[in-house]
């Protein structure tokens, strides 16, 4: 084989540089999907998250730490008195006190267009917000809200001299109106004129298709960023994603898929690195008696309401083979709905996997010929998503289910979801607000007032778990509130009304000369990123 | 019909005979249509079946092993799936997906687009109107209210792949039946007392359906890859029974990263399969093209 | 000619009537806009007050009534993911999704018209033998197999083009266009060649059977014995003939690279109305995909009323009453 002269020189040239040293102190990243704006709240979704949180930061940090909060503590059962840190500025030179917390909380509440913030449901239960003084900010409660803690990462903190408020303190209102005629709209918050945060980079121009070029705050409170500036794009096809990575357009890129880690293994200038994320995928069954949509049998009744056909179907998925195989071992096989490295997530054993046994417990329960069950899942939500269901199928069919796999495409599965039209369908959850706060949608009764069982899709109702969970539901103390998760947690384990599958990994490829540190929240942020 | 005229075999192998592209397309066809046929006894597995398959057996290169001992010649997906068998699985579903909803959509479009043309007034304009109103439907937006009202399912896909088909070929057989019209020969089977359906079929069809037969092959191999297109998109045929433009997508995500197995294969027979019935409707175009048959 | 505008314009709003009903309809069957934008921590009532502020709540009848009121005063609409006036949307994506349109149309009658002549006037030459390999090669490639294999190579191998996004704009009597400078025009190259291969083929194929046809029609042997030079006959009584099917497939074509580039638009993330079709379709925003095809419906109605104008012209018997 010739190689051309060029072609050596070349090779040459780099065996003596290496690969390219990483442009000054620039970098470009690649999202999957778009962030949709830069006012801070009427969006949910990570792209969105990931790109405000470098310009504005939360009381509480992603992990639950404090962050713009120096510590808290419920001072009356539906009180919580959070004491602010000090000394830190604003972007725009003001200082951050307890009065930007309020404008703040009005701002989220306060409704553009007659359109409220998506993110205002989790204000739902703030009856007040009282600033003392101005570093002390009270929370006061309609209802127990013990997750305000966690849910307090929603509430970015905007300075109060975006708009003019009244002179002296602001007052709450759940309206947001507090006075505040003038709230900076999202146009002025795209076009980087009203995106004042205390974070560790400003903007310096958003662009609608998802675009943001951002530069370093120097007068950051913190760790200062390490990057001068950063650019972030947004590219949802996968495979053009990591081909401006290889083409030298990023640095780093969000979600590869598991086929194309193989191809940056064998590339030394590329590298991935994998972290556990908090998204549960699982299957959801219904387990009403009546009967379940898409499952049929010979023998009337709901298969599914039979605790054994759970306990065998979750014993016929081979966990392991999913995770090794679909994810090359980026995934963490799932013995609990919750994370189990979530904090306040209970130790709880290994689910079983044992073919021979599921077969025995169908059998018993009163279907050895198996019986007919219509299997639905997101073909574009969740990485390997199909391909997972499609395993699943193989292994609930080897026991003997006829399983009809029907994929669909996001839109059209919310909506069946929504009208409860699916009697086995996969779901993934994350968990950003504690282990509990999914079982406590998913699998409780439902109770307006403290806000559980809304998304029971499994008509699941078992009176130790409710007992457990509304106490949780209630409970400010962290040790008793860990110890009713446990219980709950443990009853849903014994009763599978979701037979968990994995833990999602979030996973980033990069130029192997940057160390990334990784989030468990999905989200993409500079912090995590550092040259080697 | 006296003995002297040819039978309709010899007829057909009057057009081929002398062209070796055109008889080696007609065996590539017959090829594939036998392999489709017959896929249930010729592939090594079964790939419907989900109790054979193994995602312990996936990703394998061609010519290795699987768990029950047989050997996978062209290796398998991630799912375990054998790709030699679901190809010719795959084939099946493609050719009879596109077949028919070429066939179904075209006869259609012929019938609506002469319709048109002879008929004017009224029933041109609602038949018109209606080929515009399916141009600017999107097609993705029609597959999902068929997905969402009833169901995934291959049945599904060929309702819209129809509905993808007639339109084109009505607005193109109207523009030629209408010059058609002006001439001399359709008045004088008028004025012979020869009814509208007759005029249609005997003297218009022939004439005004060259354009359609152009774009026929176009139109089948558009077909496998509109249902492959659907099928990237998400709303193809069911994924535990993949079609070869299914089969193409999923290996799309491994293009990649070296496995090239899962997209080449399944694309290599498309291809093939296209170009096979490609030659031959050229061939049978030419020779049914009274002009260009003269010149022979 | 008058009436038969006069008509086509009334035949048109009704169209575009009908158009908005089965869109209206066929999103609501498709898909809930609460449930895809609901997060997972909405309760029960969180999710009812969303459906209230979308307007989703009543009856579908009323919702169409009041989005046809709202459209007699100018009002389109705000999209429900988006949040923003939808016609801002659709009109600051739609710069991009022509430029690559038109280029790709033009690579495809540059090089498809002169192949097919040339394919039809050389009927046993190898050239010809291998152009029509290629074209029947050329679309037989999905198109997205193709734009993956497109990036393969000239991104990633070749690393002479870039794979995706839309690079530097220039603007343009105040319209951000790509054309205009290298770095823009580069990335319009691989999704204006992966659009333009199934034109090319397309349109090498109709002047090529356009021609054959032509070639041995009356006129053109008596053109040859009148000794009228070569050229002269391509140009005077080939070309315009063969014009005729090529005009038709061309608008249309046009058209349905305009309306419905989703696939290549999405492989490459090119910022352009297909891919915002195709998003708004998957996240329920019911008023973006109205509003849109809406726009599409009168454009296609549009192209085809030029189309059978020139029809008029360019065949001097068909006559419209």
């Amino acid at each position: 084989m010739t190689v051309s002269k060029y072609t050596l020189v070349t090779m040459v040239g780099l065996m003596a540089l290496g690969t390219a040293p990483i442009q000054a102190d620039s970098l470009k990243m690649a999202y999957s999907s778009a962030p949709r704006s830069m006012d801070p709240y009427p969006f949910g979704g990570a792209p969105t998250a990931s790109l405000k949180e470098h310009v504005y930061e939360s009381l509480v940090n992603h992990d639950d730490s404090p962050l713009l909060a120096e510590s808290w503590s419920w001072t009356a059962p539906l009180t919580l008195t959070v004491k602010l840190r000090e000394g830190i500025k604003f972007h725009n030179g003001a200082d951050f006190t307890a009065r930007d917390v309020v404008y703040s909380s009005c701002r989220m509440m306060h409704r553009i267009d007659g359109k409220r913030n998506l993110l205002t449901s989790s204000m739902g239960p703030i009856k007040d917000v009282v600033a003392e003084g101005d570093h002390v900010v009270h929370f006061h409660m309609k209802a127990p809200y013990p997750l305000w803690t966690q849910k307090m990462k929603f509430l970015s903190i905007l300075s109060a001299s975006g708009a003019t408020t009244p002179e002296g303190a602001i007052k709450y209102d759940d309206k947001g109106d507090c006075g505040i005629t003038n709230y900076p709209k999202r146009d002025q918050f795209d076009a980087a004129k009203a995106s004042i945060g205390t974070g560790p980079y400003k903007l310096v121009s958003f662009d609608k298709s998802g675009s943001a070029k951002l530069v370093r705050n120097d007068a950051y409170w913190g760790e200062k960023g390490a990057w001068e500036d950063i650019t972030i794009r947004s590219i949802s096809n996968a495979g053009a994603r990591l081909a401006g990575l290889l083409a030298g357009d990023f640095d780093l890129i969000e979600n590869p898929t598991t086929e194309d880690l193989d191809a940056l293994n064998n590339n030394e200038q590329f590298s991935f690195t994998s972290v556990p994320s908090w998204r549960t995928i699982f299957l959801v069954l219904d387990v009403n008696k009546e009967g379940a949509p898409g499952v049929s049998a010979d023998k009337p009744g709901n298969p599914l309401s039979d605790i054994r056909v759970r306990q065998a179907m979750s014993m016929a998925i081979n966990r392991k083979a999913i995770v090794d195989r679909l994810f090359r071992g980026n995934a963490t096989i799932a013995n609990q709905l919750a994370p189990k490295y979530r904090k306040g997530a209970p130790e709880l054993p290994e689910l079983e996997f044992d073919p021979a046994k599921a077969k025995e417990l169908l059998a018993e329960a009163g279907y050895p010929k198996g019986f007919e069950l219509s299997l639905f899942a997101p073909s574009d939500r969740y990485a390997n998503g199909s391909r997972v269901a499609q395993a699943v199928t193989q292994y609930l069919s080897r026991i003997g289910i006829k399983i009809s796999l029907k994929t669909q495409p996001w839109s059209v599965f919310a909506k069946a979801r929504k009208n409860r039209e699916m009697g086995t369908f996969m779901y993934g959850w994350g968990h950003p607000q504690g282990p509990a706060q999914m079982i406590s949608f998913a699998l409780a009764s439902r109770d307006k007032k403290l806000g559980l069982g809304s998304s029971n899709y499994s008509n699941y109702s078992n009176p130790v778990f409710d007992k457990a969970i509304k106490a949780w539901a209630v409970e400010t103390d962290e040790k008793k509130s860990d110890a009713f998760v446990k219980d709950a947690m443990t009853q849903a384990m014994k009763d599978l009304p979701a037979i968990p599958l994995y833990y999602q990994h979030t996973i980033w490829a990069h130029r192997s000369d940057l160390e990334i540190t990784g989030r468990q929240d999905e989200r993409t942020h500079a912090a995590m990123v550092k040259k080697k | 019909m006296s003995k002297q005229d040819p039978t309709r075999l010899e007829k057909i192998w009057k057009a081929f005979r002398g062209h070796p592209i055109a008889i080696a397309g007609l065996i590539g066809i017959t090829f594939f249509l036998l392999v489709a046929f017959f896929a249930p006894l010729l592939a090594p597995q079964n790939p419907y079946d989900q109790t054979q398959l193994d995602i312990l057996d996936g990703l394998l290169p061609p010519m290795s092993q699987l768990g029950t001992g047989q050997t996978s010649w062209l290796g398998t997906d991630a799912l375990g799936r054998d790709i030699l068998s679901a190809v010719m699985y795959g084939l099946r579903i493609s050719l009879f997906v596109s077949f028919v909803a070429v066939i179904v959509g075209s006869g259609l479009g012929v019938f609506l687009g002469l319709l048109a043309a002879m008929k004017r007034g009224w029933v041109e304009t609602v038949i018109m109107r209606s080929v515009d109103l399916k141009m600017s439907f999107p097609g993705i937006l029609l597959a999902l209210m068929l997905l969402a009202m009833f169901g995934t399912g291959v049945d599904k896909v060929i309702y819209a792949l129809i509905i993808g088909a007639w339109a084109s070929k009505a607005r193109l057989v109207r523009s030629v039946a209408l010059s058609e019209m002006k001439k001399e020969y359709i008045d004088a089977a008028r004025l012979a007392g020869i009814g509208n359906l007759r005029i249609m079929l005997r003297f218009l069809l022939p004439n005004s359906i060259s354009p359609v037969l152009v774009v026929l092959p176009m139109a089948i191999s558009g077909a496998i890859t509109a249902e492959a297109t659907l099928s990237f998109l998400g709303v193809g045929v069911p994924i535990t029974e993949p079609s070869l433009g299914l089969l193409i997508a999923n290996g799309n995500d491994y293009l990649l990263s070296g496995k090239w197995w899962i997209s080449i294969f399944p694309g290599l027979v498309l291809v093939a399969m296209v170009l096979c019935i490609n030659v031959v409707a050229d061939r049978i175009r030419d020779h049914a093209n009274p002009y260009l048959r003269g010149k022979e | 000619m008058l009436s038969f505008i006069l008509r086509r314009l009334g035949q048109s709003s009704v169209l575009v009537l009908i158009m908005s009903v089965l869109v209206f309809a066929g999103m609501y069957v498709v898909s809930d806009p609460v449930a895809v934008l609901a997060g997972d921590d909405f309760t029960e009532e969180d999710r009812q007050a969303l459906a209230r502020e979308l307007g989703v709540d009543k009856p579908l009848i009323t919702q169409y009534l009041v989005f046809l009121s709202n459209i007699a005063k100018g009002d389109f609409g705000v999209s429900f993911v988006y949040n923003r006036p939808v016609l801002d949307l659709i009109l600051e994506r739609l710069p991009a999704t022509l430029e690559v349109a038109v280029l790709a149309i033009s690579m495809g009658l540059i090089l498809g018209i002169p192949m097919g002549i040339y394919s039809g006037l050389n009927r046993e030459k190898k050239a010809t033998k291998s152009i029509s390999f290629l074209t029947t090669v050329g679309y037989s490639i999905p198109n997205f197999w193709q734009a993956l294999l497109l990036i393969l190579l000239c991104s990633v191998w070749l690393k002479i083009l870039p794979a995706s996004g839309r690079g530097d704009t220039t603007d343009l009597f105040g319209i951000p266009v790509s054309f205009l400078n290298w770095d823009g025009f580069s990335h319009m190259l691989l999704p204006a060649v992966n659009l333009a291969i199934y034109k090319i083929c397309m349109q090498t194929r109709l002047s090529r059977s356009g021609t054959q046809e032509v070639m041995y029609q009356d006129y053109m042997t008596f053109a040859r014995a009148k000794g009228i030079s070569k050229m002269r006959r391509i140009r005077r009584h080939l070309l315009r003939n063969i014009l005729l099917p090529i005009v038709t497939i061309t608008g249309l074509e046009l058209g349905g690279l305009i309306a419905f580039s989703t696939v290549t638009e999405t492989v490459f993330s090119w910022p352009g109305i297909g891919k915002l079709l195709l998003d708004s379709i998957h996240h329920a925003d019911r008023p973006v995909v109205v509003a849109y095809l809406i726009g599409i419906t009168l454009m296609f109605v549009t192209i085809n009323f030029v189309v059978d104008v020139l029809y008029a012209l360019l065949d001097p018997r068909i006559r419209y009453k």
